[in-house]
């Protein structure tokens, strides 16, 4: 995956802030990776355009305050879309509270065959990649900057450092605190039961 | 996978080469439109909200309507004490009246007597009204005149000035062409001008129009006294017609997939006398918030070019007793125009005028219909 600013970049970039047809090179550039990282964060399509739609759109109201710095547009705009995707957890974590599953629940106990059961079981109990979203979702929105802009947006240690705004050592320190609270939240996932779990007894 | 495995960083890593589906291209379409529409809004609002803005809000909103009473009195009563200002400009070249020659830029301000001639590339947002490539225009009386080139009375507005060289561009942001065009071709976005008067499909035979930037949240008096306005030139009515269909007229701009229908359409049969020239006028309200004025022009004896035909339309805003002129065409063939929907309860007319300004006959009123 190439992560270097092109080299019309900061051309591209400055042109974007009064040029349509300049801005719309930059989504044509951009789309696929950020369409890719909201949906490693999510595995959700639908959820995955949003946060891309909203990922251009606030680039396009900030485009006039980004100054340009070494690294390119590309921590600048992953940053933006770390943001998102942390606003979409939150919401979806209201979405997820406990009477807000006990309702989903209740949903699905008057489904017949349990259609919604077995789908909210598949989302909350699936594959690996599932339980690294959720426990993910549950870190400090600092901590899964980190981890998102190091593994999952394609940026490389210098440019996941630029784009958190630290020097690169101490993005280092950021990054394994992070992976240390991740995998705390993988115990604590594997340790205890579901949300979902309680639910169902 | 057990969260004391050493494989959390390969899994991460893993996660992180994984594209998953790829980009619905409906869904980049769309968000394409959706960005260049909203860029396009972006480059065309004269004030930012700055930091202060929330906190300032409710005073602002109080200092609005003060000052919005106030030019919306000094408008109906047919002063020109506001002032006509560029939003925007590409490619566009500014005649003052000392004849002094400058690049089209955002904030400039336009006395009575300014030219603005848009280059082939170019565009320009004069006081809410956005002038396409080569679109030609004049101030006069405190609004926006929007001209027919071949009008002898005008002076040959192509002509480099003596200040700027022809082929130099404006400076600052408003010099780049490229924002006043449409999308290159082969690409999928939507045009970067929108004009959802003009659903009707059609060929560009015009060249030129003047087009509404699809939504304008700026606070600007003089938009919401109904100046921003969208203009296409269309093919002149028949010749002596005894019955007449209104029908959207022909396109000059290409409307994004998103907004190209009309929630209401004007279909009207006319039954005219000739010999008495009148003007059919409906309004249809489009997308977008804006309200499409249509009108049919019939009854002129000797057919268009005749004694009774009009060299242009004067589109204006009632409110009561008050009179406010939206835009003057200055072309007989124009057979539409969309505005902003104004806040009050207006009611729009077009009036028929000869070269000189002068009244010819005038249309029915029609109000401004509901979204």
């Amino acid at each position: 995956m190439r992560t270097d600013p092109m080299p019309d970049e900061r051309d591209l970039v400055e042109q974007a802030r009064t040029d349509t047809a300049a801005f719309g090179e930059l989504y044509r550039r951009y789309l696929p990776r950020i369409h890719a990282y909201a949906w490693r964060r999510t595995g959700s399509r639908e959820a995955a355009e949003d946060i891309t739609a909203s990922v251009f759109e606030a680039a396009l109201r900030g485009l006039p305050r980004y100054r340009w710095r070494p690294g390119g547009f590309a921590p600048w705009l992953f940053r933006i879309a770390a943001n998102q995707v942390i606003a979409h957890h939150r919401r979806e974590g209201r979405a997820m509270t406990d009477r807000g599953q006990r309702a989903m629940a209740l949903m699905a106990e008057t489904t017949a065959e349990g259609g919604i059961d077995d789908a909210l079981a598949g989302t909350l109990a699936g594959d690996d990649a599932d339980q690294v979203r959720w426990a993910l979702a549950s870190l400090t929105p600092r901590y899964q900057r980190a981890i998102d802009l190091r593994y999952l947006s394609g940026l490389d240690q210098a440019e996941a450092a630029k784009a958190m705004g630290l020097a690169k050592p101490a993005f280092a320190v950021v990054l394994s605190r992070a992976l240390k609270s991740l995998r705390r939240a993988l115990e604590t996932d594997q340790t205890q039961p579901s949300e979902q779990e309680v639910i169902r007894r | 996978m057990t969260a004391n495995s050493d494989d959390l960083e390969s899994t991460l890593t893993q996660l992180g080469a994984d594209d998953g589906p790829p980009v619905d291209p409906v869904f980049a379409n769309r968000l394409d439109t959706s960005l260049r529409t909203a860029h396009l809004e972006q480059l065309t609002q004269p004030r930012r909200r700055s930091i202060w803005a929330p906190v300032s809000a409710g005073v602002s909103a109080v200092a609005a309507i003060i000052v919005g009473v106030v030019i919306w009195s000094v408008a109906f009563t047919g002063g020109s004490a506001t002032e006509v200002v560029m939003t925007a400009a590409a490619d566009t070249n500014v005649v003052l009246p000392g004849e002094d020659v400058t690049a089209g830029s955002p904030g400039l301000h336009l006395p009575d007597g300014t030219r603005i001639l848009v280059g082939p590339d170019g565009e320009a947002v004069v006081d809410g009204v956005v002038l396409g490539p080569g679109a030609e225009a004049v101030v006069n009386d405190g609004h926006l005149e929007v001209v027919d080139p071949a009008d002898p009375a005008l002076p040959d507005l192509a002509a480099p000035g003596p200040s700027v060289p022809s082929d130099e561009s404006p400076p600052g942001p408003s010099t780049s062409s490229s924002a006043a065009s449409p999308s290159e071709p082969g690409s999928t976005a939507a045009p970067f001008v929108t004009d959802a008067s003009n659903s009707g499909g059609g060929d560009d035979s015009g060249g030129r129009s003047t087009t509404l930037p699809p939504t304008s949240t700026t606070v600007d008096e003089r938009t919401s006294l109904g100046t921003a306005t969208s203009l296409a030139p269309t093919t002149p009515s028949p010749s002596n017609p005894t019955t007449v269909a209104t029908a959207p007229s022909t396109s000059t701009t290409t409307t994004p997939p998103t907004v190209t229908t009309p929630v209401t359409t004007a279909s009207t049969i006319v039954t005219t006398t000739p010999g008495r020239p009148s003007i059919e006028l409906t309004a249809t309200a489009v997308p977008l918030g804006r309200v499409r004025l249509d009108w049919v022009v019939s009854g002129i004896a000797d057919g268009a070019g005749g004694v009774d035909s009009p060299a242009g339309f004067r589109i204006e805003a009632l409110a009561g007793d008050r009179t406010s002129t939206v835009v003057v065409i200055r072309s007989g063939a124009a057979r539409t125009a969309t505005i902003e929907r104004l806040a009050e309860r207006v009611s729009f007319r077009v009036i028929a005028i000869d070269a000189h300004g002068g009244i010819l006959f005038t249309s029915n009123t029609v109000a401004q219909p509901a979204p």
